[in-house]
């Protein structure tokens, strides 16, 4: 089955497009860090005060520079994976989690034993393409040195790509440092990080910095935007797409000033406002027309695309976590998505990951592969197989070759949605949260970290300088 | 419609420019400063923050109603601190260093303008020092600390640990928020008030002030 999922017409995008140029021609970019406004200054943009307007030729001729996929490399290459043109989507877990919860103990903050988890569960997955330094920040990693020894314990526990951390270009320096030192020259690109614009219309220092410092290192980035439409952008969902764009843009133009050619991903989980919370709304339907629009204007400029999977903004695992889990992993991936980060696990609007729902994540990935995977295969011979079959007398097809050679590939077999009658599942107390409480505790059992030759770890321990 | 209901009445609708004028009006008319600020702009933002606690209006309308609160204070501000009335409470406002989410804080800024205090807002990235020197300069009564990031939450602490370097921590209370921070932080780091959103902290802050 083919879905195609297109929110834009031709003429749309190139109003869009349009639109952007004249944004970022006109109004320009808030940016205050002095060495990036220098690197656009050189390039032929006006700086004036903190705004930097940039010509529509520059912006088109750095986009032109940007390439349409890369390859990056893991400690085991592979494990590499491809991202974008010609590759199929390459999902990273749910990241950023301040909570954690499970079935048995509830939410609480999350702890290094739990990024351990995860990371085991992130290296078991058959979905999971890279290794995340940054699903959880434990509350527990020793201060000063919490995020690099993150980097570590993933470098550890995983021979995927790494996902690494790129919070300002201090530690996106030492992220690309060690993942440099992990994967020892196997490839040119070897960590992925992600920054997101100041919605609205702004870059901050930080994220600059990490920007310049990534593409100097020629190390892909994720530049996204995570606006609150009717807070941070316009609540015309039209007018947030542009100011998305034009927000996007203007990080990539800086990162192929820095270096031609440098890998970028253009990223967006802009969504909608609850306008009694003022919360994001990640579960929100409008962020499927926004992500859509952005997958559209992404593949018209040929850069890759990145948007969230299993987003919700449920605090439970009721069917609210499960419709706004399935509508945008279904969404995403019918939007030609090329790198998904939040695949599994996040709940309540980024804030926690769950166990179970990792699992129930996985689920609804394998449903919707399913789906759009290999279709309805046609058979040579079905007109004498039914007329034979039928014949035969036994009026069933339970026994059948049709059954006994296929039923393995064409059913696909749901690991935690349930299928008994209710006598069954009553007596056997069954709920979907237990089947997959069980399901990722048998995977942390049987878990076999990947070995890390111990000079590469000795080289590893010295970038993570104890205070 | 007596001019005190009427100004309410337009509180309400966000109508500054109309609030602005009745209050001109009101006060032309020889009518208190007290009163038109308790009778006529405070109580139209109370039946405001009464709608949108029962979820009848939203944010955007809170926000122009407390534009439409400010056009009108705005004038009594001279009258009121001439006549010896003490506005409610004066807070200082800010992001912690480290941290560029601001729109829970801008959020309780509004909540905490629409009872009436006066909210200095230090805006983003806002270290200990910078929150401890105005909360000083300003003689303010509490300091409101915004933080959304694990690795910044820590912050709170220097901020408390700077206001007792200052010699205002008995004077200031500290009062913290943000998606990751809870009351076990508020209690574990030495805060004063832990509150789980804008609203709930505005009104921390009026009891605060009128200690
Ligand atoms: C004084 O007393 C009080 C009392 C109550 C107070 C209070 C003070 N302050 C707030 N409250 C309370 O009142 C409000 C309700 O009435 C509430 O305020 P909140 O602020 O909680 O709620 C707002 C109304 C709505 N919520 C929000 O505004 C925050 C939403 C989430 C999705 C979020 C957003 C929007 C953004 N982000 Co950021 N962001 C996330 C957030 C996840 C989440 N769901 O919270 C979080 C916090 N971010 C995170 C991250 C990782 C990051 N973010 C970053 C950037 C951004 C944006 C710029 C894109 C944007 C901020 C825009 C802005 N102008 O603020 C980066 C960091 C930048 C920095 N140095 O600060 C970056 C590092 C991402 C990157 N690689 O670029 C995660 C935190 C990770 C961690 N464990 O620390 C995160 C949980 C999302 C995630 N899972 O990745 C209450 O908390």
């Amino acid at each position: 089955m083919h879905l195609r999922a297109e929110v834009l017409s031709p003429k749309d995008l190139q109003t869009v497009h349009e639109n952007t140029l004249a944004l970022l021609e006109k109004y320009g970019i808030r940016i205050k860090h002095q060495e990036a406004k220098m690197v656009f200054l050189e390039h032929g943009a006006k700086v004036e005060g903190d705004h930097v307007k940039m010509p529509p030729e520059l912006v088109m001729k750095a986009l032109s520079s940007v390439p349409s996929s890369f390859i990056l490399t893991g400690r085991n290459t592979e494990r590499n994976v491809g991202i974008g043109e010609g590759y199929s989507p390459v999902f990273g877990p749910g990241a950023g989690a301040v909570f954690i919860s499970d079935y048995e103990r509830g939410r609480r903050p999350g702890t290094v034993q739990d990024l351990r988890n995860l990371l085991a569960l992130s290296q078991s997955s058959k979905h999971i393409g890279v290794a995340c330094a940054g699903m959880i920040y434990p509350f527990d990693m020793p201060v000063g040195v919490g995020l690099e020894a993150a980097i570590l314990e993933t470098l550890k526990i995983s021979d995927k790509p790494l996902f690494g951390l790129s919070q300002d270009s201090a530690v996106s320096e030492i992220c690309i440092e060690m993942a440099r030192v992990a994967t020892e020259g196997k490839g040119e690109h070897y960590v992925m990080g992600v920054v997101n614009s100041l919605s609205p219309m702004a870059w901050d220092d930080k994220m600059l910095g990490s920007i310049m410092v990534y593409a100097a290192n020629n190390q892909p980035l994720v530049l996204a935007c995570c606006s609150m439409a009717g807070f941070t952008s316009p609540t015309t969902l039209s007018a947030t797409v542009i100011q998305n764009n034009a927000e996007i843009i203007a990080g990539i133009v800086l990162s192929q000033l820095v270096r031609p050619g440098a890998p970028v991903v253009y990223g967006n989980t802009s969504t909608i406002t609850d306008m009694s919370t003022m919360n994001l709304c990640i579960g929100a339907p409008e962020y499927q027309l926004i992500s859509t629009a952005a997958s559209q204007l992404a593949k018209f400029y040929k850069i890759p695309y990145r948007s969230g999977g299993g987003l919700t903004d449920a605090k439970a695992l009721d069917m609210q976590a499960g419709i706004e889990a399935t509508t945008n992993l279904l969404f995403s991936m019918a939007n030609g998505v090329n790198f998904v980060l939040h695949a599994l696990g996040i709940m309540e609007s980024f804030m926690s990951i769950s166990y179970e729902k990792w699992i129930m994540d996985e689920e609804i990935i394998e449903r919707i592969m399913r789906m759009t995977g290999d279709g309805c295969r046609l058979l040579p011979d079905a007109v004498e197989m039914i007329g034979n079959a039928v014949a035969s007398g036994s009026g069933s097809f339970i026994d059948h070759d049709d059954t006994l050679d296929n039923f393995r590939s064409e059913f696909y077999r749901t690991p935690v949605s349930n299928r008994q009658n209710w006598d069954t599942w009553e007596k056997n107390g069954i709920s979907c949260q237990k089947t997959a409480n069980g399901i990722w505790q048998k995977r942390l059992k049987d878990f076999v970290p990947p070995e890390l030759p111990s000079y590469v770890l000795k080289e590893l321990e010295k970038l993570v300088q104890m205070p | 419609m007596s001019i005190l209901n009427e100004i309410s009445q337009n509180l309400q609708c966000g109508k500054a420019k109309v609030v602005k004028e009745l209050v001109q009006k009101a006060i032309d008319e020889g009518i208190s400063a007290e009163s038109i600020l308790k009778e006529g702009l405070l109580d139209g933002m109370g039946v405001i923050g009464e709608k949108f606690k029962n979820d009848e209006v939203y944010v955007p309308d809170v926000l122009i109603a407390a534009r439409a609160m400010s056009a009108g204070s705005e004038l009594l501000k001279p009258l009121l601190a001439s006549s010896g009335v003490k506005a409610t409470g004066k807070v200082v406002l800010g992001t912690v260093a480290g941290d560029l989410h601001d729109i829970g804080k801008n959020l309780v800024r509004m909540m905490m303008e629409g009872k009436g205090l006066e909210v200095i807002d230090l805006g983003i990235d806002v270290s200990a020092e910078r929150f401890v020197e105005t909360a000083v300069r300003e003689d303010a009564h509490a300091i409101c600390c915004s933080a959304l990031l694990t690795t910044t939450m820590g912050e709170i602490k220097n901020v408390i640990d700077a206001a007792i370097q200052a010699g205002i921590r008995d004077k200031v209370t500290i009062m913290i928020g943000g998606a990751p921070v809870t009351d076990s932080f508020c209690k574990m780091v030495g805060a004063d008030i832990y509150t789980a959103d804008a609203a709930s902290a505005a009104d921390a802050a009026v009891q605060v002030c009128s200690r």
